[in-house]
């Protein structure tokens, strides 16, 4: 018994594998003092900004609390990004079977096999997790912060990312996707982070006056870090309150951390026992997943591999972005849904609306939360897509193939761009439909003049400002994914780099939106998320300029003027970015490709 | 008769992790138009790294190479339409089918409309993949994606013909296939530069061979040169009714004749090389009373001329 466990788990032969080669790695090394470096430089800026010098025990104890907050956030956020990439490499160990066949081959159960697998994969995550631990430690000196707080904020962390690898093992056992699921693995996991914070934060909190923990907090890693690292803006319910419910929703709503870490845990334990119950057995069974089983039966017998052929482009190299690659690994799937839900959730607003279930104000806040996260969802598949358009044909050989042709780099690369915003350009327009329906009905029920739902004159911006900004996106994803020569190296750094760039700009737009008037409004401008806030919401958003009230406004109509002069400059200086990107593309392309040759 | 293909001490060195790798040294080769070249070399002998260098993918690090006498590196924008190039893998694009694979490389040979059509039906004909047409790219075998590759670069009917390994890992049937394929481009005029393991095939189809080793061509001419080359002191095979022994001792001492070797009941007369009639090898023997049995000339093909003119030595 002991035996079995050891070879389970400290002993698995899979685990010990990469745990060595791991440990010898130097990438792996470097990898770990960015990750610390980011998060004692947040330490330290964090406690610099609180000002911790010279104070008494209270303010240090409340500097303390200030940073351990700030910190787990950071630790989280680079969990929740980092897990998905280290974990979704399960999903395609179907595809190299040459080393899973082999390992079903030898006499490891099927227990070591997948535990193996799931803990080889999260081992890097988890060296990460723990190098973090003396970090927080500095914390508890200072008094403010709980060995419970801190171990809470770990066991979500650590319990995000044992689900998420469990997830992805999942998958790959019970056969349920192939290469094109990574991508809708990075998808579910990213929409499910924004989408339930932001029904939380801003439907139910900010909109419907919720002040504390709510049925969402359990089930979502940062509503229920949240609730441990600010007890007091976001406490949790009172028990009494809860005395007519059963136990179960009693502990689960008035100790949301505490059942976020033990659902999830048990959500993983769920998926990874059947796995190592099942493994041999499906591998067994057949070489096809259970999809291709289901669409055998729905496509009767005729021929799987064949399709009429579709017209190609004069610029090929845009009608493969496109018609093609783009469309493909369920990207064009993801468009197809975004506009489907996106403008099915707009008709239901006007509906609710109309129907006077909700207020103007709540229809604006939740009409805000919609374009937010099919903008966000728009700006992940426009990175995904082109971080991996150059590194994909790379791999499969076929960049070889166009570069014999008479293409040019200049005729190449402006086929992609062009390819990959043609391909986006959907994504921009279901915000539009969505603002545009709002404004026609203001317009049919004589609210345009004095209290729109949106401003009018964004039907003509948002488009604008948002094609620029995925054209922009698809720019910065081309570059990488020609700098780099492995497809999951080119799409982590876009979608690092983006995120950073949003992070920084969102910041600095949002406090100048909320302090600055109109020149407030002209920084805010070149800050995509903030810009969009303040678009659709200026009055909360910019309430130095357009909330009656709050100091001495200027005049809104002078606001709506420099808000729609500001965020035409952007978007134009955004197309100027994305021009200049290009030409230094198109002058570097030779070299580089030239260099990655030799 | 013009030049297709020339290089003048081509050379190319990599860097592998921090280490300098020489793939070619000096490597001069011609090929004349409607030449079919069969280069043949060890793995790692530097054929796929000389195409890759014609084909304008790989820059040289001195010398210099010529397609159609335009300079590689210089004047690569007027080589490409010139050349066709198979590399060793096939390059499967996702999504795509055989008739869309075939329409995306003419668009990027800029061919167009109706003519972009008429061009893609017509090597579908030719490969012989009209009725596979509609099918994914990726879910050919890999005979017909090698078929495939053909078809595409023949889209723009280039001069040159670039191919590396187009036979490798395809079962008899498709390597049979391919080889009558090749002919049929052979006698459309073309020049091709084709690098294969299988001799016998390339003996069969190549007129001229190039046998590199280390970077350095050892032997460049025609098939029939390469073995005369090989077979630099003939070996013949002899056999007596009785006392092989003392016929090999005899032998020994016979003027021209630089050695003799006892294999299975017969001797393996090594003649010197500047000795074409042979003959006086059974007049000696039947001279002496021997009653002789056989004497042939022991058989050279591309395989064995390979074995011999190579050391089989790779980087």
């Amino acid at each position: 018994m002991v035996n079995s466990m050891l070879k389970l788990v400290p002993l698995n032969p899979i685990l010990l594998r990469v745990v060595s080669a791991g440990g010898r790695r130097l990438r792996h090394a470097f990898t770990r003092w960015i990750y610390l470096g980011l998060l004692i430089a947040v330490l330290l800026v964090a406690m610099l900004a609180s000002g911790s010098g010279g104070k008494s025990l209270s303010d240090l104890a409340k500097a303390a609390s200030q940073v351990f907050m700030i910190i787990s956030y950071v630790q989280l956020g680079m969990i929740c990004l980092l897990a998905p990439v280290f974990t979704a490499g399960a999903i395609t160990q179907e595809r190299d079977s040459r080393t899973y066949n082999i390992l079903l081959s030898t006499p490891l159960t099927n227990s070591q096999i997948v535990m193996g697998s799931l803990l080889s994969r999260l081992f890097y995550v988890l060296a990460l997790l723990l190098s973090g631990v003396p970090v927080f430690a500095i914390t508890l000196f200072y008094g403010g912060v709980t060995a419970q707080s801190i171990v809470l904020s770990f066991s979500i962390a650590f319990t995000t990312a044992l689900l998420t690898g469990s997830l992805a093992i999942a998958i790959a056992v019970f056969r349920l996707g192939s290469g094109k699921t990574v991508f809708w693995f990075y998808v579910f996991n990213a929409v499910f982070l924004v989408s339930i914070y932001m029904i939380d934060a801003f439907a139910l909190r900010s909109v419907g006056g919720i002040t504390q923990t709510t049925f969402l907090t359990g089930m979502h890693p940062f509503l229920a870090l949240e609730s441990v690292v600010r007890p007091t803006d976001y406490p949790r319910p009172d028990m009494a309150a809860l005395t007519d419910r059963n136990f179960f929703i009693r502990w689960y709503l008035g100790q949301p951390a505490y059942a976020y870490v033990t659902l999830t845990f048990l959500a993983s334990l769920l998926m990874v026992v059947p796995s190592a119950i099942v493994l041999r057995r499906i591998a067994q069974r057949s070489e096809i997943g259970l999809w291709s089983y289901v669409g055998n039966i729905l496509r009767r017998g005729r021929e799987a591999n064949s399709r009429k052929a579709r017209h190609v482009w004069h610029n090929p190299v845009a009608w493969r972005e496109a018609a093609t690659r783009a469309g493909f690994s369920g990207r064009g799937l993801a468009r197809w849904l975004t506009i489907i839900f996106g403008i099915g959730l707009a008709l239901v607003l006007i509906y609710l609306l109309h129907s006077g279930q909700i207020t103007r104000t709540q229809t604006r806040g939740i009409l805000l939360g919609l374009i937010i996260v099919e903008f966000s969802v728009a700006l992940l598949v426009a990175t995904n897509t082109s971080a991996s358009a150059v590194t994909k044909e790379r791999e499969s050989q076929t960049l070889d193939l166009l570069l014999v042709t008479p293409i040019t780099s200049r005729y190449y690369i402006w086929g992609k761009l062009r390819g990959l915003v043609s391909f986006m350009i959907p994504f921009a327009l279901v915000p539009t439909v969505t603002v545009i329906l709002t404004v026609v009905y203001d317009l049919f029920f004589g609210a345009i003049f004095n209290d729109p739902i949106v401003k009018p004159e964004m039907i003509i911006l948002l488009p604008v400002y948002l094609t620029t900004l995925l054209a922009w996106a698809c720019m910065l994803g081309l570059q990488l994914s020609l700098k780099w020569s492995k497809t999951i190296v080119a799409v982590m750094a876009s979608v690092g780099v983006i995120a950073g760039i949003c992070s920084v700009l969102g910041v600095c737009g949002s406090a100048a939106a909320h302090q600055l008037n109109l020149f407030g409004l002209v920084v805010a401008a070149f800050s995509p998320f903030s810009a969009i806030t303040v678009m659709i919401d200026p009055e909360r958003f910019a309430p130095s300029t357009f909330a009656p009230g709050t100091g001495v406004p200027p005049a809104e109509g002078l606001g709506r003027v420099v808000l729609f002069i500001s965020v035409v400059v952007a978007s134009v200086a955004y197309c100027l970015l994305v021009w200049t990107m290009y030409r230094s593309m198109v002058k570097n392309f030779d070299m580089i490709i030239r260099r990655q040759h030799s | 008769m013009g030049i297709s293909i020339q290089t003048v001490n081509l050379t190319k060195r990599y860097n592998v992790g921090g280490k300098t790798l020489l793939a070619l040294n000096n490597l001069n080769l011609t090929i004349e138009d409607g030449d079919c070249f069969g280069f043949i070399g060890p793995n790692g002998a530097g054929k796929s790294t000389t195409i890759k260098i014609l084909a304008t993918l790989l820059q040289p690090t001195w010398g210099e190479a010529r397609i159609c006498n335009y300079v590689v590196g210089y004047e690569s924008r007027k080589i490409r339409p010139l050349i066709g190039y198979v590399p060793d893998s096939f390059g499967a694009y996702e999504d795509m089918v055989v008739q869309e694979y075939l329409e995306f490389f003419a668009a990027a040979y800029d061919i167009n409309g109706e003519r972009r059509k008429q061009m893609v039906d017509d090597v579908l004909q030719l490969t012989d993949l009209a009725y596979k047409s509609e099918a994914m790219v990726d879910s050919l075998s890999k005979g017909m994606q090698q078929r495939l590759s053909l078809a595409r670069v023949l889209l723009h009917d280039p001069r040159v013909l670039l191919l590396d390994e187009p036979a490798s890992g395809l079962d008899p049937r498709a390597r049979i296939e391919i080889r009558e394929l090749l002919k049929e481009l052979k006698k459309m005029g073309k020049t091709i530069l084709i690098s294969s393991h299988i001799l016998p095939e390339l003996a069969d189809l190549c007129n001229k061979v190039g046998i590199i080793e280390r970077g350095e061509l050892i032997f460049a001419g025609t098939v029939e040169a390469a073995m005369r080359k090989a077979s630099m002191g003939l070996v013949l095979h002899v056999g007596v009714k009785e006392r092989t022994a003392d016929a090999a001792n005899l032998l020994r001492q016979t003027l021209g004749v630089a050695g003799v070797a006892l294999n299975d009941g017969l001797m393996h007369v090594t003649v010197n090389s500047d000795i074409d009639d042979y003959s006086f090898i059974a007049h000696k023997l039947v001279d002496s009373g021997y009653r002789v049995t056989l004497l042939r000339e022991e058989e050279v093909n591309l395989e064995t001329a390979f074995m011999r003119l190579t050391k089989g030595v790779v980087q």
